[in-house]
């Protein structure tokens, strides 16, 4: 008996701990895998397995899973893509400074006066031939992806579900004409009461090549915001 | 002949002879208020504290006419030197500074016989000095000594040997140093204030005898407040009051910079009128001398010289330059300056260093302020004024600021640059030096007033700890970079040349990384800070260094091969000693073809260049030196992703991105 004290102490105290951010493995089914932090490869996950915020999951065909955190449980339809550090709320200050990162993170202009090098050498003897290369961007990535930020939206994280799909819309400008992840987008910025930014993005959306049935819901949408 | 009896008869009234008396300065008498504006050698009588508005050398002179001087009476000579920026001293002779009275007495002997004797009472202020202290730009002070000299000459009449009448001269004399301290506030060009302790102390030299002290000089000690207003560039008003209940009040006009009107009043309870006279004057100037010219009527100038002896007595007389036997007059006073004989219209009134010079980025004074001047110009008229700064050993010559325009009596802040010279770039350590700050309004002066600053220079390895700084040390064309980046692009221009054009560069960074990692070692800072930073030179020379250190020099490396490369400057809140630098590079790989480098979007940053194309840059971990590229980037993603994208770290502010420039 006191050995099995002992042991489920020691099993304790070496258990790895789970914090309050990480996510529990609760049902897995198919082919549901992780990419852990800045890891390239995929591995199997299995109930009971712990997800860290810096941890990616995917699922694969007719594959689905339900994550758990301290409050949160998380249902994970097939071919779905999530960053488990996009599980979460964001304030609308942080959302509005994540949204405008794409300019933060932007390399600035020179200012007038700048005293400074322009970029110096140029490796010279560059083969411009080899510069075209295949497009090694499986397309079905993307497509993950934007089935992730529906998941968030419909878990009502709107704020990491918005930048999500901008973000893969910045590695696959292809996907940028899908209409569904496009009203999702701007539904959420109205579900976040951004209602100029839902206006804009709804507006934005109108331009494209769009059905009647869509152009209509789409103008609706404009419509019924401005009456606000 | 017998003469048993003598009979003294005095006369009632009392010849006031004070033809030498003044009011000290010309264009105060005009004004009839002058304790708040005094500026000159008068201020030996007006307040001394006045003294520290001469500028440098100052000769004073002044003449009086009156009825009684029946022309031209020369009074006062004296001069003013301003020393060691902000103290003044003065001297002056003023022969004319005298009041006589006479009681004039009759001695009749019983023979019938009158003989006539006066009394004479003689005062006179022969000599004053005075010391100016100007304490702050706004408040000065000042105190004056001036000796105060009384003669009586009396008769007597004896009878010698019962039949001789005989009459004797008996004369008295009484000296002593009386001292007035005063203070003057000028809080603003337009307004100023001055106080005055008249008589405050008294040094008595020698004193009369008890049957003559009733004719001695008052030494009352009272205390004078005088304000000026300024409105604009062309009136000034200006008003007296003391604790004697007296003043007076005037204004001056100024019709041009030379030339001055004024008027004024003199009042005083113990006046009969109260308003007892008027005063009138003009000033104007010939180059740098100024003329002053004014006269004081008294309405009752018959009550002013026929006083009873009882009067006398009882009253006595407290200041020889104002009192109830002052006459009319006029006076002329001229006023010389000598030295700095010019007016200044501009004056500094603070100089602010914004920063410490560091000889890595000495650069940026050439663009950005060092600091600041404030400025004033104190003239009535608009100007324009220029800021030079000069630090020697260290500038070549002084920079000048362009000229800013400067309303009448206004401030303005004006940014100073500063141009050094190579010798800055091998300062070792600290070093305080003087700024010398000089602003200039006018094109034929060299300049218009000067001030220092303390600037202190950090050593040629220190650092801020501000990342946007750190990029000075890197140094891409410094010729130990060029040769090593060269040397290896050289060694493995095969393997360069057998990979992708797209991932050229993500190929020479990584074979640059390797190569510099296998050369170099990962040392703490000795002093565990991160305040001192090598060049990479130095870090090559030295086989290693630290974070900073580490990464300035893979990011000279990157930088000339041509290679965009931006500091990650992380300061975890509320754990700044776990502050941490590493680089991030520009693969040049377009976003949209990112899984060329990694199929992981968390290995890499998209971010968009100057061309506005969003590319695939690498955070790259420069301490891990010994597991290679591979690893280092590995970390650098790794510390990017807790730090970016799961702590928010760039949202909430303590993680920045500095893209390099390396300053030339």
């Amino acid at each position: 008996m006191m050995k099995r004290i002992v042991t489920t102490v020691l099993l304790g105290l070496f258990a790895i701990p789970v914090l309050a951010n990480d996510f529990t493995v609760k049902t897995v089914r198919g082919t549901v895998e992780v990419r852990r932090g800045v890891n390239e490869e995929w591995k199997k996950l299995k109930a009971g397995d712990i997800l860290k915020p810096e941890d990616t999951m995917r699922t694969g065909k007719s594959a689905a899973a339900t994550i758990e955190s301290v409050n949160k449980t998380l249902s994970v339809p097939e071919l779905t893509m999530i960053d488990i550090s996009d599980v979460r709320n964001l304030t609308q200050e942080e959302f509005l400074l994540k949204l405008a990162m794409e300019n933060i993170l932007a390399v600035p202009e020179r200012e007038e006066n700048e005293t400074t090098l322009p970029s110096t050498t140029v490796l010279r003897g560059s083969n411009k031939e080899k510069e075209v290369l295949e497009d090694a961007r499986p397309l079905e990535v993307g497509t993950m992806q934007l089935q992730g930020a529906r998941v968030l939206f419909d878990n009502a994280f709107f704020g990491t579900s918005i930048l999500k799909t901008k973000e893969t819309f910045r590695t696959f400008p292809e996907l940028k004409a899908n209409y569904d992840a496009r009203i999702l987008t701007a539904q959420a910025f109205e579900k976040m009461h951004l209602t100029n930014e839902a206006v804009a993005e709804y507006a934005l959306l109108a331009k494209e090549n769009l059905t009647p049935a869509q152009q209509k819901v789409v103008q609706g949408s404009i419509g019924r915001l401005k009456r606000k | 002949m017998k003469f048993p009896l003598t009979l003294m008869v005095a006369t009632s009234l009392l010849v006031a002879v004070a033809h030498g008396q003044y009011l000290s300065s010309s264009r105060g008498m005009g004004l009839g208020a002058y304790t708040a504006l005094v500026n000159d050698l008068s201020g030996l009588d007006w307040n001394p504290a006045g003294l520290v508005q001469v500028r440098d050398w100052e000769l004073s002179g002044s003449n009086m006419f009156s009825s009684e001087t029946r022309g031209l009476s020369f009074q006062t000579i004296g001069g003013t030197k301003r020393f060691l920026e902000n103290h003044s001293f003065s001297l002056r002779y003023s022969p004319g500074l005298v009041m006589e009275f006479i009681v004039p007495s009759t001695f009749q002997f019983q023979n019938g016989q009158p003989i006539t004797f006066d009394k004479r009472i003689n005062y006179r202020e022969s000599y004053a000095f005075g010391y100016g202290y100007q304490m702050t730009p706004d408040v000065a002070l000042g105190f004056s000594g001036r000796l105060r000299e009384e003669f009586i000459a009396d008769t007597r009449p004896f009878i010698e040997q019962d039949t001789v009448a005989r009459v004797r001269v008996v004369e008295y004399n009484a000296s002593s140093w009386n001292m007035d301290i005063g203070m003057l506030w000028n809080p603003d060009p337009s307004f100023s204030m001055g106080i005055v302790a008249k008589n405050l102390f008294r040094m008595k030299e020698s004193t009369f005898p008890q049957e003559v002290e009733s004719y001695a000089l008052r030494s009352l000690k009272s205390l004078r407040l005088g304000m000026s207003y300024r409105p604009s560039w062309f009136a000034t008003f200006s008003i007296d009051f003391d604790t004697e209940r007296q003043g007076g009040f005037g204004s001056e006009w100024s019709i041009t910079d030379g030339l001055q009107f004024r008027q004024g009043s003199v009042f005083g309870s113990q006046y009969s009128p109260f308003f007892s006279a008027v005063s009138g004057g003009l000033g104007f100037s010939y180059e740098s001398v100024r003329f002053d010219l004014s006269y004081l009527h008294f309405f009752n100038p018959t009550d002013r010289s026929k006083v009873t002896v009882q009067d006398f007595v009882s009253k006595g007389v407290k200041d020889i330059a104002f009192n109830q036997f002052t006459q009319s007059q006029g006076m002329l006073t001229i006023n010389v300056p000598l030295g700095r004989t010019r007016e200044y219209i501009a004056r500094i009134e603070h100089v602010t260093i914004s920063s410490e010079v560091y000889p890595s980025s000495y650069h940026v004074h050439a663009v950005r302020p060092i600091g600041k001047a404030r400025v004033r110009n104190i003239s009535q008229k608009p100007i324009q004024a220029r800021v030079s700064f000069f630090v020697d050993q260290y500038m070549d010559r002084p920079t000048e600021t362009p000229s800013l325009y400067i309303g009448p009596n206004e401030e303005r802040e004006i940014p100073m640059y500063a141009i050094f010279n190579d010798a800055i770039r091998f300062v070792p350590s600290m070093v305080l030096r003087a700024a010398e700050v000089l602003v200039k309004a006018s094109p034929t002066e060299e300049y218009d007033d000067r001030s220092q600053a303390r600037l202190i220079i950090r050593g040629r390895n220190d650092w801020d700890g501000d990342a946007m700084t750190l990029r000075s040390f890197v140094t891409p064309e410094d010729p130990d970079i060029l040769r090593f980046t060269r040397n290896v692009v050289n060694q493995q221009k095969v393997v360069l040349a057998e990979t992708s054009g797209l991932l050229e560069k993500f190929n020479t960074a990584s074979i640059l990384f390797n190569e510099f990692s296998s050369r170099l070692s990962y040392v703490s800072d000795p002093r565990g800070s991160k305040d001192r930073v090598q060049y990479p030179s130095e870090t090559f020379a030295l086989r290693g260094g630290d974070c900073d250190d580490m990464t300035v020099a893979y990011a000279s490396l990157l930088s000339s091969v041509g290679i965009s490369t931006a500091f990650i400057d992380v300061i975890p809140p509320d754990r700044a000693h776990d502050a941490h630098i590493f680089l991030m590079f520009d693969t040049g790989v377009p976003a949209s073809q990112a899984e060329v480098v990694s199929n992981n979007p968390k290995r890499y940053v998209v971010r968009k260049n100057e061309r506005g194309e969003e590319t695939v840059w690498l955070p790259v971990e420069t301490t891990i030196m010994t597991d290679g590229f591979q690893k280092a980037w590995e970390v650098g993603a790794k510390e990017y992703l807790d730090h970016v994208e799961v702590g928010l770290g760039v949202v909430r502010g303590w993680v920045r991105v500095v893209d390099v420039r390396p300053m030339m």
